[in-house]
């Protein structure tokens, strides 16, 4: 089976990889069965790579107990996610980035006068005094140089040993910051050029995607740290001057996406570490949603021609502060909207109806979904992974521009769910007239499912019931 | 006609009230099919009973309302209409204000109506325990109402 | 029920009997039919011109009267031993039979009426009721030829041999058998009692339903009397005599309920009688309605009745077990009394077509204005009942008077059998085995009842 191999460079790979990860949750469609994501951020202690680390780590954990063979319906973790094999970590380390000054890291005082001096002119002293424990803090320049060493880790040689033909790459940057905008250009060179690794003749002729991520946020201005966002578009224009040439120009990418926002949005200003949590945005999802795309994308339209496309939404206003559903293209819709809801659904029903139902429910009662299974290692990770779910809807509505297509924080009425979107009434059978809320809930999850695999385990029954009843739920209230 | 009277044999709410409701006939000296009353009063009982059953099961079918104490307060709903209903019936006897009254040499007094009332109260129970127990699985939120259902599809 | 006139409930069924015009079917509802009614139709008897009339509209293949007028015979003994009852129209016996027989008259129900004296041999005396019996004197009957001794049994035979279905014969005697020379005087009078057995079979086997009713009065006797061994003595006395009616049942039982009704002897008081026929009770009533009663009294009994006929788990009510019942016998208490209804010497339990044994049980009223029933039966058991099938016949039997009045020796009358008749039991058992002859028994209704 073919794999899709996502290379997320710094932040915004993180928080873009974070996305793509809430959306296979909630059984977005993906046309390639395995997705490995590589995380690229020298930034060890990035508060959203972490977060992105934990999900995909906790949605394997999830997945582990899961069947999908043709007797089930569930989509919801469908899509493998897995760490390159033999690579115990999603993370790929930047050696010799540690408690280093990038002066000490170029080992300037190894060199010679002349090329001391030609440092000294290409990279300001601040630069230089710059210790790299937590990126390049928006300075490519000083990205470019460390990250040259790329090819020869041992992650690389990992890649490579297990890249096979028809495996495809993708690679996820932001043009503005200081990882990405220089990850993004050296790894590409990489891939096309290296004839080192194992299966390099693979690589050289995969298929490969980006997508660029445009300036969409600006920190507040703060002195004393290292990143200055008033800087941002400027390195945006001469980053996509090179990419003209260096990278669409001599089509070694297949496909290029862009996307950014007229309206950034406004981030207190950390330089790194812990501390650099960005609230989800939705440019994020869009962008993860181009992954989507260029999986579904078949090889013979990715010959030729770098293919390039650019991002929109479906609305006249301008200065939309909210985006919902209704304002996405029909594409974006068709693919997102349902899985979404139906997610949400069954985390609105795991918070705050299961504990007091399941005791009482034929659903529970005839799958044996009993107080063993509810405190199970398999259910605290799916809680947890719920959790992280409802926190990135959250993050993603409380941005500027906010995507709030849900309004999530509701309790009852729980069909009042998806903002735009009035729910229909059920008037048959007649008991779903007088259900409602999370009782109706109950109702679909009691229907006598046909075609329904006794023989599946209980946490794969579970997963299933719910897919199942979401499905058919969102189908009725909200026609998806 | 005998298949009716056939559930009210038991001798718990008076022999006189039996042959009354039986449809005796002091001037024929013998039972008449008209004076009859237990095709009607089975038939309300046990309608009534697969009414609730229905009502229950399939009309409200609701996940909220299907745990045993739900089901024992449909049941108590159903005992306690047929309770008032019967014993209706026979206090209407005794006084004359029914098409049937009672005979004066038969004994029945409003004791014999009050536990008619009971008698009848608990045989539209036991129709509906019977109704519930063997109709219940295609019922889907109440499938295991009162007690969990042998029969499982998941 | 009982309130409805009394003509009413017996026209229907009786009519229904004399205006039938099907001949040859059987009349009345189907019930518990003692007599077998689909025989064959017989012949009808020549006409004999010293012979009693009879009745010219009898038909020529029925046995039953298809005239509700039929003709009336009277035969008067005439022996010796009838002397001392008359005294030239004041005794009461004369007054009596006058009465009795004018009352036929004024009815006006027969086509005829026709006087006969009857002795050795029959003696036609006319249509003149005065000239009859009026004027009678203790002379009148030596030159009416009146033997001294009786031959009772033969007369019955010559009475009941001289008439058909649509005749009524009235015989009116001292019914006192007389042996006279013969010493075997016990076999003579089964002898008599044969030869009224016998005349009731031959003519019940020819006209199959018959009616016997009998009064018995008391009168004025002043005369000589002839004791059983022929010994004449002078008496003047009470004595009784007695009335015989024969006839089919309709007429009989129109006669004494609507013609000459027992409350039409004003003269002297009909001291006891007694009536048998072989029409089951179910071809005289329309009702013949007879169930359980419901066991909500300690009266009736403690079982469970299932149906009117069908009882079962029969437990014990006080001292023993016991069920109740009650069935329709107006017809019979009208025609045969209450006490003689409801004596239970005139019921037995049957099993099959035979007698099982008597009754055992209680016989009363029912006063339950609105119930169909006349009586109430209670029967009583000392061990439970077995289960099967229970049946009570009524069976009219000889009555107890018959035997108190039987005189065993009238050489003498000291007191206690003044009023008593010389070897009467001898007629009325007799009468009563000429009913249930050669194995048949007359059942006159029966009520079958399935013990569970």
């Amino acid at each position: 089976m073919a794999k899709l191999y996502v290379f997320g460079i710094g932040g915004t790979g993180s928080r873009t990889l974070r996305a793509l990860t809430m959306m296979l949750a909630s059984g977005v469609e993906c046309k390639f069965d395995t997705v490995v994501p590589v995380i690229i951020d020298p930034d060890a202690s990035a508060a959203d790579m972490s977060r992105t680390v934990d999900a995909m780590t906790r949605y394997m954990e999830v997945r582990k107990s899961l069947d999908f063979n043709s007797a089930n319906e569930n989509r919801f973790f469908k899509t493998e996610i897995c760490p390159i094999q033999d690579m115990s970590t999603f993370k790929l380390t930047l050696e010799n980035t540690e408690n280093v000054t990038f002066r000490d890291y170029m080992k300037t005082n190894q060199m010679d006068a002349a090329s001391k001096a030609l440092i000294n002119m290409l990279f300001s002293q601040a630069n230089l005094d710059s210790d790299m424990v937590v990126g390049f803090k928006g300075n490519p320049n000083i990205g470019s140089v460390v990250l040259n060493q790329f090819s020869t880790s041992d992650a690389y040689k990992a890649f490579s040993n297990n890249f096979e033909e028809g495996d495809r790459i993708f690679i996820i940057s932001s043009i503005f910051g200081g990882t990405g905008a220089s990850g993004f250009p050296l790894l590409l060179k990489t891939l096309r050029n290296d004839q080192t690794s194992q299966h390099w003749n693979y690589i050289k002729n995969a298929k490969i995607g980006a997508v660029t991520v445009l300036p969409y946020f600006s920190v507040e201005q703060d002195d004393n740290s290292g990143v200055d966002s008033s800087t941002f578009y400027s390195k945006t224009k001469s980053a996509l001057a090179y990419y003209d040439r260096n990278i669409t120009g001599n089509n070694s990418v297949n496909a290029l996406y862009y996307i950014g926002d007229s309206m950034p949005a406004s981030y207190k200003n950390h330089d790194g570490g812990s501390e650099q949590r960005n609230d989800a945005h939705m440019v994020e999802l869009f962008a993860a949603l181009s992954i989507l795309k260029f999986a579904a994308t078949p090889d013979n339209e990715l010959d030729g021609k770098t293919q390039t496309y650019e991002y929109g939404i479906d609305t006249n206003d301008e200065d939309i502060k909210q985006v919902i559903f209704k304002d996405l293209g029909s594409e974006t819709r068709r693919l997102i909207q349902k899985p979404l809801s139906m997610f949400l659904l069954m985390n609105k029903y795991m918070k705050n109806a299961l504990a007091s139902q399941y005791k009482f429910q034929p659903w529970a009662k005839d799958c044996g979904l009993d107080e063993n299974f509810f405190t199970s290692q398999y259910y605290s990770d799916l809680k947890k992974f719920q959790d992280a779910y409802g926190i990135w809807l959250d993050e993603l509505g409380r941005n500027k521009r906010s995507f709030k297509p849900f309004d999530e924080k509701r309790i009852v009425p729980l069909f009042d769910l998806v903002n735009g979107q009035k729910a229909h009434k059920i008037m048959w059978p007649l008991h779903d007239l007088f259900a409602k809320n999370y009782a109706l809930m109950d109702s679909f999850l009691n229907t006598n499912w046909p075609k329904w695999n006794k023989t599946a385990s209980k946490e794969q029954k579970f997963m299933e019931l719910f897919y199942r009843a979401t499905a058919k739920l969102t189908s009725k209230k909200y026609n998806f | 006609m005998e298949f009716f009277s056939l559930f009210y044999q038991l001798n718990v709410y008076g022999q006189d009230l039996f042959y009354h409701l039986k449809g005796w006939d002091n001037g024929m000296q013998d039972f008449v099919a008209a004076n009859n009353q237990f095709p009607t009063i089975w038939l309300v009982t046990f309608l009534s009973a697969v009414a609730m059953f229905v009502v229950f099961y399939y009309i409200l079918n609701h996940p909220r309302f299907n745990k045993f104490w739900h089901w024992l307060i449909a049941l108590a709903v159903l005992a306690i209409g047929i309770f008032i209903w019967s014993r209706g019936l026979v206090l209407a006897d005794i006084t004359g204000a029914s098409m049937h009254p009672v005979d004066p040499s038969l004994n029945i007094s409003a004791d014999n109506a009050m536990m008619f009332g009971v008698y009848n109260a608990v045989l539209s129970a036991i129709f509906f325990l019977f109704f519930s127990v063997i109709g219940r699985f295609g019922s889907k939120n109440c499938k295991n109402t009162p007690w969990k259902s042998l029969i499982n599809r998941k | 029920m009982k309130t409805r006139n009394l003509f009413q409930i017996l026209s229907i069924g009786i009519s229904a009997l004399l205006l039938t015009a099907c001949i040859n079917g059987t009349p009345g509802s189907s019930g518990n039919s003692a007599v077998n009614k689909n025989t064959p139709a017989v012949n009808v008897p020549t006409a004999d011109p010293n012979a009693p009339q009879t009745s010219a509209a009898t038909q020529e293949t029925g046995v039953y009267p298809t005239t509700p007028n039929p003709v009336v015979n009277v035969y008067l003994e005439i022996s010796g031993s009838m002397n001392g009852y008359v005294n030239g129209g004041t005794s009461t016996f004369q007054q009596v039979v006058k009465e009795y027989l004018s009352g036929i008259n004024n009815a006006g129900f027969a086509s005829a009426v026709n006087y006969y004296y009857v002795g050795s041999k029959i003696t036609p005396k006319g249509n003149d009721l005065n000239n009859y019996i009026t004027k009678l004197t203790p002379s009148s009957f030596g030159a009416a030829g009146g033997g001294a001794t009786t031959d009772i049994g033969g007369l019955f035979k010559t009475i009941l041999g001289n008439m058909d279905s649509n005749t009524i014969s009235i015989f009116i005697s001292d019914c006192i058998i007389s042996p006279g020379s013969n010493t075997n005087t016990a076999a003579y009078a089964r002898g008599q009692m044969t030869d009224v057995r016998d005349a009731i079979v031959s003519y019940t086997n020819q006209y199959e339903d018959l009616a016997c009713l009998v009064y018995q009065f008391d009168s004025e006797f002043n005369g000589r009397y002839f004791d059983y061994q022929n010994h004449p003595r002078k008496v003047n006395m009470q004595r009784p005599f007695y009335i015989w009616v024969f006839g089919h049942t309709a007429h009989v039982a129109m006669m004494k309920l609507q013609y000459v009704p027992d409350k039409d002897f004003k003269v002297a008081p009909i001291r006891n009688q007694w009536i048998i026929f072989n029409t089951p009770l179910s071809a005289l009533q329309d009702n013949n309605k007879y169930g359980l009663l419901l066991p909500n009294t300690a009266k009736n009994g403690q079982y469970v009745r299932k149906s009117g006929t069908e009882l079962r788990t029969i437990q014990k009510a006080g001292d023993n077990y016991r069920f109740s019942f009650g069935a329709n016998l107006l017809t019979a208490q009208f025609l045969m009394g209450d006490d003689y209804v409801e004596d239970t010497r005139n019921y037995k339990q049957m099993i099959g077509k035979a007698v099982k044994e008597k009754f055992y049980g209680e016989i009363e009223k029912d006063f339950n204005q609105s119930s169909p029933f006349s009586e109430i039966f209670r029967v009583d058991s000392d061990s439970p009942f077995q289960k099967g099938t229970f049946s009570l016949a009524f069976i009219p039997e000889v009555p107890d008077w018959a035997y108190e009045c039987t005189d065993t020796d009238d050489r003498m009358f000291n007191g206690a059998n003044d009023n008593k008749t010389y070897g009467l039991n001898n007629i009325f058992e007799g009468v009563f085995n000429g009913f249930n002859n050669g194995g048949h028994i007359n059942i006159l209704a029966q009520f079958d009842f399935e013990i569970k």
